[in-house]
């Protein structure tokens, strides 16, 4: 009997840390939305092959590089925190980066080094942000997929922008919109 | 009337035994039917928890666009919910019963990844594959504890395998590793003969030398002599006669075998000293200090195994339980003279196929003849790879390997009858 009590305790436990992990999860995000700040990052075209892939679509932004010294070094997947700011067009830019987390900062994202862009001078750090998926519908991820690419190759249109909330280390991506509207009612007024 | 009842019947009615002795027996084999667990159920109970589970996850990726955030939410949780009040419920009622704690505790495993997938698809959260990976097996350990679940531990070690596989060394798969080992020795002591502790019996040892791997750089002198020790250490546990293995399925004295001769093979030919073994031309080849203690941690665990059996039986030591020693002189000779451990390792191999025919022969054991049948076999057709001989010489070369893998099956088989 005394065992079956303590494989119960146990058992109540694990239940418990079982809910709490995804909880935590949410728990988390939420903190990054209500708390955090939004920025809008305009999107870049991406590798067709690339974007659609089955229930995400996947996102480039077109503020991904930094000026860096000439004598800069730093290897692939390194962990760079950038600082965002609204710039003049109400979208985000790079304001600065730095290798360890800038805590005086009030918002701040945690990126990853790609590599150094050699051609240019100044020489350019390509960067990857760690908000690079969307997650839709099956069914509308194709056709979110081919009005993003359309929107992109043409200069003339508005490009499409990400909503990103960027909180102390952390960003959720909230959503994607073409011209003040979200992604979805595009495709749904489509329908 | 099942088979036994009828073979009793009629042994009873040739007067070979009495109907006494005839009821004594009926009773014993009705009681050790009833104490065995239907395996059929058990399996079916299982493969049905794990389909659901896995149906789950599937439906959950279609990602319903219609639903709101917190419907969603609601419908991420309630599998596992589910999961958590039916392994609840087996806790407290059904406690003894397998196919209860075997497919509840399946089915939550799933339900718990379908829950993390689920939340991280509606919260937009970029998690990688390897966090997925890593939180669902430190959600899933404490299962096959609490649950008793043997199929729970086997999904465990074989997510673990294809996380070494896919991913960059980590020391938490360490921890994840030597979480598994209590529940497998308790397993070992309780249920030796359960179906799942038989697959642990391979998944563990598999899972440790892709650690190994994991671990070590990749220095191929240490990897070499590292991987000799560990088989060896592997085929001396599985021989030892101490700790009782399934004895039509020991895993660590196959796996053991399995590894040495490979070993012995690899090192017969005269690439594979110069373009494997001794291939550090790049720095990132260089041994670290960790190879060195795995490689003597290997070693050591070898020579204790090998000083219990020495101790236990010094006539029965052959030369499979002694090649970690032997392998430590022929690498060096190698260094310098790799032609020389070449002819060595050649030497080794055909001795070890004698040596296994012989003991077939002498003891009818066609599985020992066969062994050293193969061994000579592609010790042959090695040699006749390496050299430049006519494709009919080549031929005619395996045609006789072949004609003398029947003869000497037919002479056993003639053997065992007489």
């Amino acid at each position: 009997m005394n065992k079956k009590i303590i494989l119960l305790i146990c058992f109540g436990f694990l239940i418990l840390i079982q809910i709490y992990v995804p909880a935590k999860m949410i728990m988390d995000s939420e903190k990054i939305i209500s708390e955090g700040k939004v920025f809008n990052f305009i999107c870049r075209p991406v590798d067709p092959n690339d974007i659609f892939r089955g229930k995400y679509i996947t996102l480039r932004f077109q503020e991904d590089e930094i000026e860096v010294a000439d004598d800069f070094q730093i290897s692939r997947g390194t962990k760079v925190y950038i600082v965002p700011e609204v710039g003049p067009n109400g979208y985000a830019k790079i304001k600065t980066f730095s290798l360890s987390p800038p805590l005086e900062e009030p918002y701040y994202l945690e990126a990853e080094s790609t590599y150094i862009k050699r051609t240019t001078s100044p020489k350019r750090l390509k960067i990857k942000y760690p908000f690079t998926r969307y997650y839709m519908n099956e069914s509308k991820a194709k056709p979110a997929e081919k009005l993003l690419g359309n929107r992109m190759e043409d200069d003339d249109l508005p490009k499409p922008y990400a909503k990103i909330s960027v909180g102390k280390g952390e960003a959720r991506i909230t959503n994607v919109m073409i011209d003040d509207k979200a992604l979805e009612d595009w495709i749904e007024e489509q329908d | 009337m099942s088979k036994i009842e009828q073979d009793l019947t009629e042994l009873v009615a040739a007067n070979i035994i009495d109907q006494q002795t005839a009821n004594i027996i009926g009773a014993y084999y009705a009681q050790k039917k009833e104490q065995a667990p239907n395996k059929m159920l058990i399996a079916f109970a299982v493969i049905g928890a794990t389909l659901i589970g896995a149906g789950i996850i599937l439906i959950v990726a279609a990602n319903w666009d219609n639903l709101s955030r917190i419907a969603k939410t609601v419908l991420a949780f309630l599998p596992m919910l589910i999961g958590q009040a039916l392994c609840g419920y087996t806790l407290l009622k059904k406690t003894d019963n397998l196919i209860w704690r075997e497919s509840t505790a399946a089915f939550l495993f799933f339900a718990v990844a379908a829950c993390i997938a689920m939340v991280s698809q509606i919260y937009n959260i970029e998690g990688n594959q390897w966090h997925f990976l890593m939180t669902w097996l430190a959600l899933s350990a404490p299962l096959f504890y609490i649950m008793r679940s043997g199929v729970v531990a086997v999904f465990y070690l074989l997510g673990l395998l294809f996380l070494m596989a896919n991913y960059q060394n980590d020391p938490a798969l360490w921890g994840f590793w030597l979480a598994s080992l209590p529940y497998y020795f308790w397993k070992h002591q309780h249920n030796p003969n359960s179906h799942f502790k038989l697959v642990m019996d391979w998944l563990i040892p598999i899972t440790l030398i892709g650690l190994l791997l994991h671990t070590a750089s990749e220095n191929m002198e240490l990897t070499f002599l590292g991987a000799t020790s560990l088989f060896n250490l592997y085929y001396l546990l599985g021989t030892f006669g101490k700790i009782q293995f399934h004895p039509r399925a020991n895993a660590l004295k196959i796996i053991g075998i399995t590894g040495l001769v490979f070993i012995l093979f690899g090192s017969s030919f005269f690439a594979f000293w110069n373009e494997a073994v001794f291939e550090t031309r790049s720095l990132y080849n260089q041994a670290k200090t960790l190879d060195y203690v795995i490689y003597i941690g290997l070693t050591l665990g070898a020579a204790l195994a090998l000083f219990v059996k020495i101790k236990d039986n010094w006539q029965g030591i052959a030369l499979l339980d002694i090649l970690f020693v032997l392998m430590i002189p022929i690498y060096f000779i190698a260094k310098s003279l790799p032609f020389v451990a070449v002819i060595i390792c050649n030497i080794l191999l055909f001795y070890l196929g004698i040596y296994y025919l012989k003991k077939g022969f002498d003891n009818n054991r066609l599985a020992h003849v066969n062994f050293g049948l193969l061994v000579i076999a592609f010790l042959i057709i090695s040699r006749f790879l390496d050299i430049n001989v006519s494709f009919v010489v080549r031929g005619m070369i395996f045609v006789l390997v072949g004609i003398g893998f029947f003869v000497v099956n037919y002479v056993i088989l003639k053997k065992q009858k007489s």
